[in-house]
């Protein structure tokens, strides 16, 4: 027992200390946006997938680049535009002259065969190509004709939305949505962290991170954490409050009901409870905790829950209703 | 394993005996409080001890209901270590697990038991402890209370209730004032008692509450009381008599006491003269002083002397008594003594003869004296007596119509020099009196009567048998309590008296 309980620490004190590389590598290319770097490395460890919400310049595309760099896995950028076809982002059958001289079909893969992509501006393109990304993003696998292919795990998808250009483009619908398993709002810097940017880009505007971990580590750490328990006491309020976002609930939130136009599936439950366990880790714990709950919410659900124009008259934002409900499902304790 | 976990099990299980121990205590407190409270106010029947097996059994269903209902899981108890100590749900997490069957689950619960390690089990706190505590108080606070306000169980209920004086009240004081008016009492001090009885009637038609009629009521009897000790002189002269140690002049006052009388007649009063007659002539009282061999001479010169010691005491005794020469009774005893003196001192026209009279003739003249004064003699004890009757009447009249005690009236009584005056020495009841019947001490000494026994009906003046006049007296007492505004408590006191007069009856008729 002795040496199992060692042999755990050892993996333990492994997985911390991954972690901790992984982000000095990031903090050489990303200035501040830490709690952007936890999220993004959460949700790798937890397989999923994250929709980067941020203004042009913030540094998105430049963190997943760094990130790939940093986790050594096989990177591809898409950049999605209205014209972008579904077999673009696929891959597609071509007819070749094979050296005989013979005509063959091959299958020429797209960007979306990597470890990690990142799908810039996805809400440009149309919504044909958005369901492309997912049969990809939920079953890490693509079908092109009669053939499926399987991607190499891990899989992770980082997309990314400008939310000031709205012309022109198509808001991703509501089950695309629901496989991101977080929203990450990118905030634009503080002085102190433009500074700190101005700083680094004079010298180079190239990514400088270094890869400090691999593909089959990002697997063992999520197997590790997979392994954290969580009381039934926690589950269950996890689960609670993702039913209280649900206005048409015989039990919900009063804010649900007020505020709410839908709330949100349960991936959102599923993602709540695997992400939890990957913090709880990250932060030196080997259990769940409330507050692990309450620190993912946001963006658990942020994306998955609509408001209604209720919210807007009362001038209250998605987070502002989250809040709400996540005040509400504590009384229920 | 869990050996941190457990010893917050502990402090948990000791504070829930010390909040049972103490929910107990103060509800066993408070109610028993409340009931000894209730019990000594008389306003429940049970008893005060009572309270003790009442509050010992509210302790224990109390303490016990409470410890059951602060019993808590281990989950609960997990639960509030980790909010009270900010363990992130670490303590909840390992007692879902027990077995920590993965090596997760066991780093999982080492770390807990780490964490536990490092808080005092002290510091878990008994939440809302002063509750207990201020309810404790309280209990104990009651318990005083009920220990200091005054024991009223079986004290007579004191109200002032309201007073109006009834139409059965003014007639009976009207025929009081013409029952003392017609009555045989000296004219002087029966218009002192009938005046002060119309003012009294006039006082009480202004009272309106029970107290003021009491104060009415006790100013006039002590009035009476005073006009009663005034007006009968009869035992202050015969303890004056009796004070002499003189045996004729003991045996005197014993055949004048009136007390022993039971019919007021001159028959009675006669005979007994007669025996103090045959006393004086050394035939009567084996305790005179009789010469050893007398012969007609000597017998004569020692009559002689009898009557003149005889003489000379009681002259010295009454002038020692308060009581004013002018006094009836006191005159007529005086001239009993010159009587006597003179019939053997030659200051009568028989006396001129003692020296030729024979010791015979001597017995008939002394005989002749007494009777001419005797008529005098029985009309001034007769005054006394009725004087004293009067008063009493009136004052047991008025205890009757307003059930007021009587106030304590000892009737004087010359056996209260502690001799008994059959055998000369002391107090007591002679053989006489024990065949008579017992003597009465006065109003409100409880003498015990025989159910045959003559005994005054003040409501009439006239002599009647004990038993009769009781039942009289409960037929009437009976009609005043249905009818009448007391308490519980009063109607018990009067019903039990009277209770206690039949228990004194002796059945056998005696």
């Amino acid at each position: 027992m002795a040496e199992m309980t060692e042999f755990n620490t050892e993996k333990v004190k492994v997985f911390s200390e991954k972690i901790s590389k992984i982000k000095e590598e990031l903090a050489k290319d990303v200035v501040g946006q830490k709690e952007i770097i936890d999220g993004v490395i959460t949700a790798i460890i937890a397989g999923g997938n994250v929709l980067l919400e941020g203004v042009p310049g913030v540094g998105k595309t430049r963190l997943v680049r760094s990130l790939g760099k940093v986790l050594s896995l096989p990177f591809s950028r898409i950049q999605f535009t209205p014209d972008l076809m579904p077999s673009d982002v696929t891959g597609a059958n071509i007819v070749e002259k094979d050296e005989n001289g013979r005509l063959e079909t091959k299958f020429r893969p797209g960007p979306i065969f990597a470890n990690l992509v990142l799908a810039d501006e996805i809400n440009r393109a149309t919504p044909k190509t958005q369901s492309a990304m997912l049969e990809v993003m939920q079953e890490h696998k693509v079908t092109v004709g009669n053939e499926t292919y399987k991607l190499d795990e891990p899989f992770f998808v980082l997309a990314t939305e400008n939310p000031i250009e709205q012309d022109g483009t198509y808001p991703l619908p509501e089950a695309q949505m629901d496989r991101f398993v977080f929203k990450l709002i990118v905030d634009y810097p503080t002085n102190e962290e433009l500074v700190g940017i101005v700083k680094m880009t004079q010298k180079t505007m190239e990514e400088t991170a270094e890869a400090v971990v691999g593909g089959e580590d990002i697997l063992e750490m999520r197997a590790l954490a997979s392994e954290v328990p969580i009381c039934d006491e926690v589950l269950y309020y996890a689960v609670n409050m993702v039913s209280n976002t649900h206005p048409s609930a015989a039990e919900c939130a009063p804010s649900a009901k007020k505020y709410l136009k839908y709330g949100a599936s349960p991936r959102a439950a599923q993602g709540l409870v695997t992400c939890a366990k990957v913090r709880a880790l990250m932060q030196g714990r080997y259990n769940v905790s409330y507050e692990d709950i309450d620190a993912l919410a946001y963006p658990i659900l942020r994306h998955r829950i609509k408001i209604n124009y209720t919210a807007v008259n009362d001038k209250l934002t998605v987070d502002d209703v989250i809040g709400l409900i996540i005040k509400e499902t504590k009384k229920g304790l | 394993m869990n050996t941190n976990f457990l010893k917050f099990k502990r402090r948990a299980s000791g504070i829930r005996i010390a909040k049972a121990t103490l929910a107990g205590a103060a509800a066993g407190l408070l109610l028993g409080g409340i009931f000894l409270l209730l019990s000594r106010l008389a306003i429940i029947g049970p008893v005060p001890i009572i309270s003790l097996p009442i509050g010992v059994g509210v302790f224990l269903a109390v303490g016990a209901a409470v410890y059951f209902a602060l019993r808590a899981s281990d989950k609960s108890l997990a639960k509030k270590l980790d909010d009270e100590f900010a363990l992130h749900e670490r303590v909840q997490t390992m007692i879902e697990h027990p077995d920590a069957d993965t090596d997760m689950l066991r780093l999982q619960r080492e770390d807990t038991e780490s964490a536990l390690s490092k808080i005092d089990v002290r510091s878990l706190k008994a939440r809302r402890l002063w509750i207990y505590i201020v309810a404790l108080v309280l209990g104990i606070c009651m318990i005083a209370a009920a220990f200091i306000v005054p024991n009223k169980r079986g004290m007579p209920v004191d109200e002032d209730l309201p007073f109006a004086l009834s139409d059965m009240q003014r007639a009976g004081l009207n025929e009081l004032i013409s029952h003392v008016e017609n009555s045989e009492m000296e004219d002087e001090y029966k218009a002192d008692i009938a005046d002060e009885l119309r003012a009294l009637l006039l006082d009480l038609e202004k009272v309106n509450r029970m107290s003021g009629m009491r104060a009415e009521l006790a100013e006039s009897m002590a009035y009476i009381l005073d006009i009663t000790y005034e007006s009968s002189t009869s035992a202050e002269l015969l303890n004056a008599l009796w004070n002499t140690s003189d045996v004729y002049l003991r045996y005197l006052a014993k055949t004048l006491d009136t007390s022993s009388w039971r019919a007021p007649d001159w028959g009675d009063y006669a005979e007994k003269l007669t025996e103090y007659i045959a006393v004086l002539l050394d035939e009567g009282s084996e305790d005179a002083e009789k010469p050893v061999s007398p012969d007609e001479k000597t017998k004569k010169t020692h009559l002689i002397w009898v009557l003149e010691e005889s003489a000379r005491k009681m002259d010295s005794a009454l002038k020692a008594s308060d009581v004013p020469e002018d006094d009836e009774l006191y005159a007529v005893l005086t001239r009993l003594a010159s009587a006597n003196e003179a019939s053997f001192k030659g200051y009568s026209t028989l006396a001129k003869n003692m020296q030729s009279l024979s010791y015979d003739e001597c017995a008939d003249a002394l005989q002749t004296s007494i009777d001419l004064i005797s008529e005098d003699m029985y009309t001034a004890i007769s005054q006394n007596r009725n004087n004293a009757l009067v008063g009493e009447y009136a004052m047991t009249k008025l205890s009757t119509l307003f059930l007021v005690p009587l106030p304590e009236f000892e009737r004087p009584d010359f056996v209260k020099n502690g001799e008994d005056i059959d055998d000369g020495k002391g107090g007591g009841s002679s053989e006489e009196e024990d065949e008579n019947g017992p003597s009465d001490g006065g109003i409100g000494e409880g003498a015990t009567f025989g159910s045959k026994d003559l005994v005054l009906d003040p409501l009439t003046g006239n002599y009647v048998e004990y038993g009769t006049l009781i039942d009289q007296y409960h037929a009437l007492m009976l009609a005043k309590l249905e009818n009448g505004n007391y308490t519980d408590e009063q109607k018990d006191m009067i019903k039990k008296y009277f209770a206690l007069l039949y228990s004194g009856i002796d059945k056998e008729g005696k």
